[in-house]
């Protein structure tokens, strides 16, 4: 064998010219320099051919790993390395080991790629536990309230189109709760107005009570029936105000929006099979959300109690019954609320 | 010591040619190195005489690395993240080019030359045309209507200026790909056979879909040859009725196993949210299998019957996708993503790569040096391409 070291930096490197006319390719030699104002000169020989091309930088910069590199010269031919390691190591003992830009050499180094992958895992969450509860209340108060009252009138009636049904209950009844409700409000939120406290047939929602943006607090008829005494309901309020109070149902909708947005970014990568993909994490995060708030609500409506003598065990008792009716989740990663035990061990708590 | 001169490369395969020639020292051994060069020389002009040659199937090779794509997708992701996305424009760019350049056919390697900044570009308009998009479909459904209405207006011209910019970057040999500017032809096929598709309550849909993949491929050219393709309609309904059947059994068998998933659970079910959500929970795995299949199946028939009847100059192209093969690829790669909670993605993307370059074959008889290179057309900007790549307008091979 007469071949040489691999490691001569002299050793011309392998190409395959194109004249950008035809499709033939001619095997030619290649070595590279640098001319005194920086640019890079590849001479090429072979097939009778001796002659010297400039490499443009934005070219040589686009080397992607070891992939060959496949330049456009400037006259319009192209000029493709066989060998792109050799490219390189070339380009360094010609002294332009810049040339090949910091991103190739980046993507070349595995400890970079450690430390990314644990940036981007620790970053990511960082951004969901802090970032985006942080943005959304940043955001919220650029939101004018009367967003809110717009929202909350639409989802009423979307849900009034769709699932609920005109309520069932008394006047008088009615009128008991909503004068109970309103007490509770100006004691437990006096600086916020726009409460209103609707029932509705709860169809397949069942026993049920929710706030939506502005104020508008929905209990089912369903709700009311299972209710031993009113003592329960004023806990269910409570918990119901508490969401207003903290502008829950906004907020959700715009961490939702932010986190769809960034899972998107995050494996949008994954061709077709991103959106399944990008769904699963979503709905586990904003799961998350929804039951951190569920918890801020219930330690809101559990300190309202306590401070009019009405015992935790109200609350615990009513979530205890209304888990037993069919169709409750009871937890779990992909749960809207915490699980009931949690919930009855912190109502318990506050006697 | 070996003297200059007397190295034979004549029993050299070109693998070790190549190599050679790239570790000859030109200096101390200058014969050896023109015969090195002579050697390859008599090769190239022996592997291309005229008629008598057998016809002999060229394969793509695919020389991907998983270990050194993963760091390039970790740093095109991270850099993604770290400007706010406005590096996405670079990381399509590499790694569109890690994918060409490592694909090799008949010695020459693919290029692909877009311009990032045009690629960026193009990502803003269609960001704006997105947050549109978004905003109509939170507003009203009447909103949602007219921008439906809108996107389907405009696919095929978006098709068509996609395709253009998309060809207009690739390159193999030193010539580009291009794709004739028929809006007209487009809004036929592309649209035309659609509405009539969805008019028949989608008896025409395999129609519309032969329709549309000999559209692309006759617009599209090699430098000055255009490829010509006369892909038959009635394979493609023999797919599509394959393709339905396979998945109504597919949900049938879900639907039994999770009727009696649910009553074998009984009371253990109520504590898991009852039987409806047992259903529900099985369905929805069931969706796996179903994207798997659908996705596999059809795309192995259709491009298998496009290729088939393929041409391009003298060359006839070839494609033998196995639909099981394809099936398994996508449901172990979909598994691999979410039980690795993403890490697996890049070995993921070079494995179907792999799988289905190395499916394809060009059946040469003569020579590929033959061909000219086009009259290029007016630039083209990106904003189609990226707009459809965010509709999911996608028609690449």
């Amino acid at each position: 064998m007469s071949t040489s070291d691999s490691k001569d930096s002299r050793a011309p490197l392998s190409a395959l010219l194109y004249d950008g006319a035809t499709s033939g390719a001619r095997t030619v030699a290649v070595r590279i320099s640098r001319a005194p104002d920086g640019s890079i000169i590849a001479a090429i020989e072979g097939h009778g051919l001796s002659r010297d091309v400039g490499l443009q930088s934005r070219a040589l910069r686009g080397q992607v790993g070891n992939a060959r590199a496949v330049l456009p010269l400037s006259d319009g031919g192209t000029l493709e390395f066989l060998n792109s390691a050799a490219l390189n190591d070339a380009l360094a003992s010609a002294g332009a080991a810049a040339a090949r830009g910091w991103v190739h050499r980046l993507e070349g180094n595995w400890k970079a790629a450690l430390v990314t992958v644990v940036s981007i895992v620790v970053g990511t969450w960082a951004f969901l536990a802090y970032g985006v509860p942080a943005l959304a209340s940043r955001a919220m108060r650029a939101i004018p309230v009367s967003v809110d009252a717009e929202v909350g009138a639409r989802g009423l009636a979307a849900l009034d189109r769709s699932v609920l049904g005109p309520t069932g209950l008394p006047e008088s009844r009615q009128a008991d709760l909503k004068r109970a409700f309103s007490t509770l409000v100006v004691d437990a939120a006096p600086d916020v107005s726009g409460f209103r406290l609707e029932f509705r047939q709860g169809g397949r929602l069942g026993a049920n009570a929710f706030a939506l943006p502005s104020g508008i607090v929905v209990m089912t008829d369903e709700l009311v029936a299972a209710a031993r005494n009113d003592d329960e309901l004023r806990a269910v309020l409570a918990h119901e105000v508490g969401h207003v109070v903290h502008r829950d149902a906004m907020r959700l909708l715009v961490q939702s929006s932010a986190t769809a947005l960034l899972m998107l970014g995050l494996l949008g990568d994954v061709n077709s099979a991103s959106s399944l993909v990008a769904a699963v994490p979503t709905a586990l995060v904003n799961a998350a959300y929804s039951r951190d708030v569920e918890r801020e609500a219930d330690a809101f409506a559990l300190k309202w109690m306590a401070r009019h003598h009405i015992s935790g065990e109200r609350l615990a008792d009513l979530l205890t019954r209304l888990s037993q009716q069919p169709g409750v989740n009871s937890g779990g990663l992909f749960a809207s609320h915490p699980g009931l035990a949690e919930r009855v061990r912190r109502a318990k708590r506050k006697r | 010591m070996a003297t200059d001169g007397d190295a034979d490369y004549s029993g050299y395969t070109d693998e070790q040619l190549t190599e050679a020639a790239y570790n000859v020292d030109r200096g101390r051994y200058p014969l050896n190195a023109q015969r090195l060069l002579d050697e390859q020389e008599r090769r190239r002009t022996q592997a291309a005489p005229a008629a008598a040659e057998p016809v002999r199937a060229l394969t793509p090779e695919f020389h991907a690395d998983g270990r050194e794509y993963f760091r390039i997708w970790i740093v095109n992701l991270a850099l993604t993240i770290v400007t706010l996305g406005i590096y996405s424009a670079w990381a399509k760019v590499r790694k569109l080019r890690y994918f060409y350049s490592n694909t090799s056919l008949a010695g020459s390697a693919f290029g692909y030359h877009a311009d990032p900044i045009k690629i960026l570009k193009g990502r803003v308009i269609a960001a704006a045309a997105a947050v549109t998009y978004f905003a109509a479909t939170r507003y009203s459904v009447f909103a949602t209507l007219v921008v439906f209405g809108v996107i389907a207006a405009v696919m095929p011209w978006l098709v068509v200026r996609s395709r253009m910019f998309a060809m207009r970057m690739t390159s193999w040999r030193g010539i580009r790909f291009g794709f004739r500017k028929d809006y007209l032809g487009a809004y036929g096929a592309l649209l035309g056979w659609m509405v009539l598709a969805v008019v028949t309550f989608g008896f025409m849909l395999p129609y519309a879909a032969c329709k549309r993949y000999e559209f692309i491929v006759n617009r599209t050219r090699f430098g000055a040859t255009a490829f010509d393709c006369h892909p038959r309609a009635g394979r493609f309904y023999k797919t599509a009725f394959a393709v339905g059947g396979m998945a109504f059994v597919l949900m049938f068998v879900a639907g039994l196993l999770a009727t009696w998933l649910a009553s074998a659970l009984g009371g253990v079910s109520a504590s898991i949210g009852g039987p409806a959500r047992v259903v529900q929970g099985v369905v929805f795995l069931a969706y796996i299998p179903l994207y798997a299949l659908i996705h596999g199946y059809t795309e192995s028939r259709n491009l298998n019957e496009v290729f088939r009847t393929t041409t391009l100059g003298d060359l006839r192209l070839k494609c033998q996708l196995r639909a099981r093969s394809l099936m398994q690829i996508y449901l172990t790669n979909l598994l691999g993503i979410v039980f690795t909670l993403g890490l697996y993605t890049p070995w993921a993307q070079l494995r179907l790569m792999r799988y289905r370059l190395g499916a394809m074959s060009v059946e040469v008889s003569g020579t590929l040096d033959a061909f000219v290179a086009g009259t290029e057309g007016p630039a083209v900007g990106a904003a189609a391409e990226e707009i459809g790549d965010f509709l999911d307008v996608d028609f690449g091979f």
